[in-house]
Order: C-alpha cells, then sequence, then structure tokens
C-alpha cells in the first residue's frame, strides 16, 4: 500500500508528457516519439525542441531559445541554434515538422501538410 | 623471479648416450642371435660333426663365443663414446638457447644467440628465440618510454601547482580567488591527463557492448566544441546519415570528441573548417574528420598515433595544445573495437581522418 502511495506521488512530481502533432515529449525519461517512432536526440536538440513544444505551435525566437536551452554565457553571435534546429529537424524527419519563420524565429507546424 | 624446483634427474646428454649404447648393444646381440637360430641349426650336435670334418656344436661355440663377447663389448665402449660426444654436439645449440634465455630474464634483452649453420630444428628455435627476444625488447622500451613521459607530464602541473602555492605564502596579502582559480586549471589538466593515461592503459576491451548510432555521437561532440570552434573562427559541420555499429557508447564519444578537437586545434588561424561526417559503407560504419590546417608532412603521420607524439607546431601556452596523447587514445578505442583508423595528409594541408567500424544492422 505505501509503496503504491509514494508512487503515486512521484507520478505527480514528473513533469507532463506533452503531445503535439503526431509528437510525444517526455521530459521525465528524456525521451521523443514521432508517429509512435522513438527518435534520439541530443541534450541541446531535446532542450530546443522542449521549448519549441511548450510554445504550442508558436513562434520562438532564436535569442530566446538561446537563452533557454544553452547556458547564459554563451556567444550571442554563435550558430549553435541555427546548426542545432537544422539537425533536429533532419532527426525528426519528413514531413519536416519545425518551420524556420524568416526574421522571427522557429515553431512547431501543427497544420498544412499534416492531419 | 620464479624458479621451478625439480629433483636432479640425468642429462639429456647422458639419456641419449646410454640410448645409443643401448641400441647397439641390442642390434649386436640381435645379430648374434640370428647366427645362432639359423646357422648353428644346421650343424649336427654328436661327436663327428658335419659329415665327419666339420666342428660340432660344442667345438663351434667354444671357438665363437669369446670374439663375439669382445665384439659386443667393443661395441658397448664405441657406443657410449661415439653417444657421449654425439649427443654433446646435438646439444649444444640448445645450452647456449637456454644461456641466452637466462641472460634474457637475468640482465638484458639485447642478448641474440645469432645462431650460424644451416637450417635445421636447433637453428630454427634460436632464431625464433631472437624474434621473440627483439619484440620483448621492443616492448619495454615503448613501456619504459611512455612511463617517462607520462610522470613527467604529470609532474609539470604538480611543479606549476607548487610554484602558485609558494608564492601565495610569501604574499598572503594576495587576492586568494585568483589563486583558487589558477589551481583549480591546473588540477583539472592534471586529472584530464591522468584520466587519459588510465584510459589507455587499460587497453581494450572490457567494456559492455549496445548500439551505438555514430551521426549522433557526431552531432554531440560538435555541440560541445561548437564555442571552442567559433572561438577561434571555424566553422563546424556535420553531415551525412544516421549509422548503426556496436560498442561503448563512452569510449566512441571520446574517440569522436577527440577527432574534432584536433580538427579545431591543429587548424588555420582563423576561417579554417571541419566536416564531420557518418555513412554505412557496405557492412561498415564509417566516420570522416576533415579539417584544413598547415600542411602535415606525409612522413609524419604514422607516427601520430604514438603516446606523446606532437607534431611539429606546439605552442605550450595553449591551453586546448594536449600533450600527445589524444590520437594514441582514438587508436586504441578504434582497435579495441574491430575497426580501422587511417589518417592521411589532405593536398592543401591539414587532414583527413576516417575509422571505419563493424556495422550493425538496426
Ligand atoms: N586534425 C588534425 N589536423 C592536423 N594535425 C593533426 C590533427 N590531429 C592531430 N594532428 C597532429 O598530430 C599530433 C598528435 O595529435 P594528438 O595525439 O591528438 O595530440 P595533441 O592534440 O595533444 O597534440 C598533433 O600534435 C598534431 O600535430
Ligand atoms: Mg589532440
Amino acid at each position: 500500500m505505501r509503496l503504491r502511495a509514494l508512487d503515486r506521488r512521484r507520478a505527480h512530481a514528473r513533469p507532463p508528457v506533452s503531445e503535439i502533432a503526431g509528437l510525444r515529449l517526455d521530459p521525465f525519461r528524456r525521451e521523443v516519439f514521432r508517429d509512435g517512432r522513438y527518435v534520439a536526440l541530443t541534450r541541446k536538440q531535446f532542450a530546443v525542441l522542449e521549448v519549441l513544444v511548450a510554445a504550442e505551435g508558436g513562434v520562438v525566437s532564436a535569442e530566446e531559445l538561446l537563452e533557454r536551452a544553452w547556458d547564459e554565457n554563451a556567444d550571442p553571435f554563435t550558430n549553435a541554434v541555427r546548426i542545432t534546429v537544422s539537425a533536429l529537424r533532419k532527426r525528426l524527419g519528413e514531413p519536416w515538422l519545425i518551420a524556420t519563420v524568416p526574421g522571427v524565429g522557429y515553431r512547431i507546424d501543427t497544420g498544412g501538410t499534416r492531419e | 623471479m620464479v624458479l621451478v624446483n625439480r629433483r636432479p634427474g640425468l642429462s639429456a646428454r647422458l639419456k641419449l648416450t646410454i640410448s645409443y649404447a643401448g641400441f647397439l648393444l641390442l642390434a649386436g646381440a640381435l645379430l648374434l642371435a640370428v647366427v645362432w637360430v639359423f646357422l648353428l641349426r644346421y650343424v649336427p650336435d654328436n661327436q663327428q660333426g658335419l659329415l665327419g670334418v666339420a666342428p660340432n656344436q660344442r667345438v663351434l661355440l667354444r671357438v665363437f663365443v669369446p670374439p663375439a663377447a669382445a665384439a659386443l663389448a667393443f661395441l658397448l665402449v664405441f657406443g657410449v663414446l661415439g653417444g657421449w660426444i654425439l649427443a654433446g654436439r646435438m646439444l649444444a645449440p640448445l645450452t647456449r638457447i637456454a644461456d641466452a634465455a637466462r641472460m634474457a630474464s637475468d640482465e638484458s634483452l639485447s642478448h641474440r644467440i645469432r645462431m650460424e649453420g644451416r637450417k635445421d630444428e636447433f637453428r630454427e628455435l634460436a632464431d625464433v628465440f631472437d624474434t621473440m627476444l627483439e619484440q620483448l625488447e621492443s616492448h619495454v622500451a615503448e613501456q619504459q618510454r611512455f612511463a617517462a613521459n607520462a610522470s613527467h607530464e604529470l609532474r609539470t602541473p604538480l611543479a606549476i601547482s607548487q610554484t602558485l602555492l609558494d608564492v601565495a605564502r610569501n604574499d598572503p596579502a594576495r587576492d586568494q580567488r585568483e589563486l583558487i582559480e589558477r589551481l583549480h586549471t591546473v588540477n583539472t589538466r592534471a586529472i584530464d591527463l591522468t584520466e587519459a593515461l588510465l584510459l589507455l592503459s587499460r587497453g581494450d576491451r572490457g567494456f559492455t557492448s549496445e548500439p551505438v548510432e555514430l551521426s549522433l555521437i557526431a552531432e554531440e561532440a560538435a555541440e560541445t566544441l561548437l564555442s571552442l570552434a567559433e572561438k577561434r573562427r571555424i566553422t563546424l559541420d556535420v553531415t551525412g546519415e544516421a549509422t548503426q555499429t556496436v560498442g561503448s557508447a563512452a569510449l566512441i564519444r571520446r574517440m569522436v570528441t577527440n577527432l574534432v578537437q584536433n580538427g579545431i586545434v591543429h587548424n588555420l588561424p582563423a576561417g579554417g573548417t571541419v566536416t564531420v561526417h557518418t555513412e554505412s559503407q557496405h557492412d561498415a560504419s564509417v566516420l570522416r574528420v576533415e579539417n584544413t590546417g598547415h600542411p602535415v608532412p606525409a612522413e609524419l603521420v604514422p607516427t601520430l598515433t604514438e603516446a606523446f607524439q606532437r607534431g611539429t607546431e606546439r605552442i605550450r601556452t595553449d591551453e586546448h595544445a594536449g600533450v600527445g596523447l589524444g590520437l594514441a587514445i582514438v587508436h586504441s578505442i578504434v582497435r579495441a573495437h574491430d575497426g580501422i583508423l587511417d589518417l592521411r595528409p589532405r593536398a592543401g594541408g591539414g587532414l583527413l581522418v576516417t575509422v571505419r567500424l563493424p556495422g550493425h544492422l538496426s
């Protein structure tokens, strides 16, 4: 009995699993599935995807990604965001899930080609 | 040294001599027995003898036995003497080999038998022994060189720490934070070095194998090293496809990190590129790390994977200029994974490193 209670409490402490556009992101186990298929990601790729998923399809600027997925002393002129996003996009496969909004940032493409 | 305590026994020379003489005697006795059986059968055993002219058996025996015994005695002496000399000559090479072995275990590995003469079993043994001594000697020399280099490199950060501490003791008013910061840097370097040495000395195997995806590891390595690359204004690219191999993810990560870091550090002062590429080829997983840089002399390339071997342009002040263990570690990791490491200089300068690992069907 006590074990089960502990289990329930621990389950509550876990951040919730998010699902968007066929994507399933489990922040606790750091796992991502697309259409049921496991996708292996690097640490930064996962962190970036987490921020994008949390925005629920809204646009996230490169500066914000840099601030939230990298540490505070990251070089503001780094290409890290661009490189990581393009690698992440490739890893998630087609149809492309992450859209670039020129001059503004990135967002998860929830509609459009899918459905 | 372990000396097996054996009970004393006959020497091989004595044994051989005894068997020579023994065989000789046996052959002589056999011959006599044949003569006895086949010849004496036709000699009558009565008073007249054969047709009344020839001697009978008793006479024949009396006349024949003494010279036969003398001949046998001579054969015995001849067999013992000849056997002793012959066995001595045959066994002489063994004595030399034993001497060389004793010398190798007591003092120097540099002694060689170098037996002359045509090829036979003993000469062959001597040659094999010489080859073995040669390999042992070079192996031991390499170990000594490694230990000397390792202790020298380890002493450097310790000596720097000592100096820093001395300065701090003589001048207590100095800023402690700066001291701690510098001690921390020096200490980190010593730990890294020790870990690299441990990794190398642990050698091969001894890890649990799991499926490993190379392109993911390449991207991870690029992620951690991107800021270093950008600081040096070097473009770092990861291209290619996912490819599965099996092995230790931690070791393979270490291997890729070392290669990419080399590509960045041993590059042009600015404006260089490093490209990391992964792909499957037939049954193999291939990783290619290519970078621009100063020309690398072709004759230098094979030596780069030796421990503590550094290229020519070495700047001590550079915190990322390693001690020359990076490629040695890569080499030992590749070997442990049954892979092939290939280094070749690029035409315009820099290096192209190819690692081929056994593929894994996913
Ligand atoms: N990617 C590379 N491009 C050019 N030279 C290289 C490269 N990798 C290694 N080298 C040369 O090989 C030497 C040995 O490399 P390594 O074993 O990693 O030692 P370290 O990097 O600590 O000097 C380096 O000092 C350098 O001269
Ligand atoms: Mg190196």
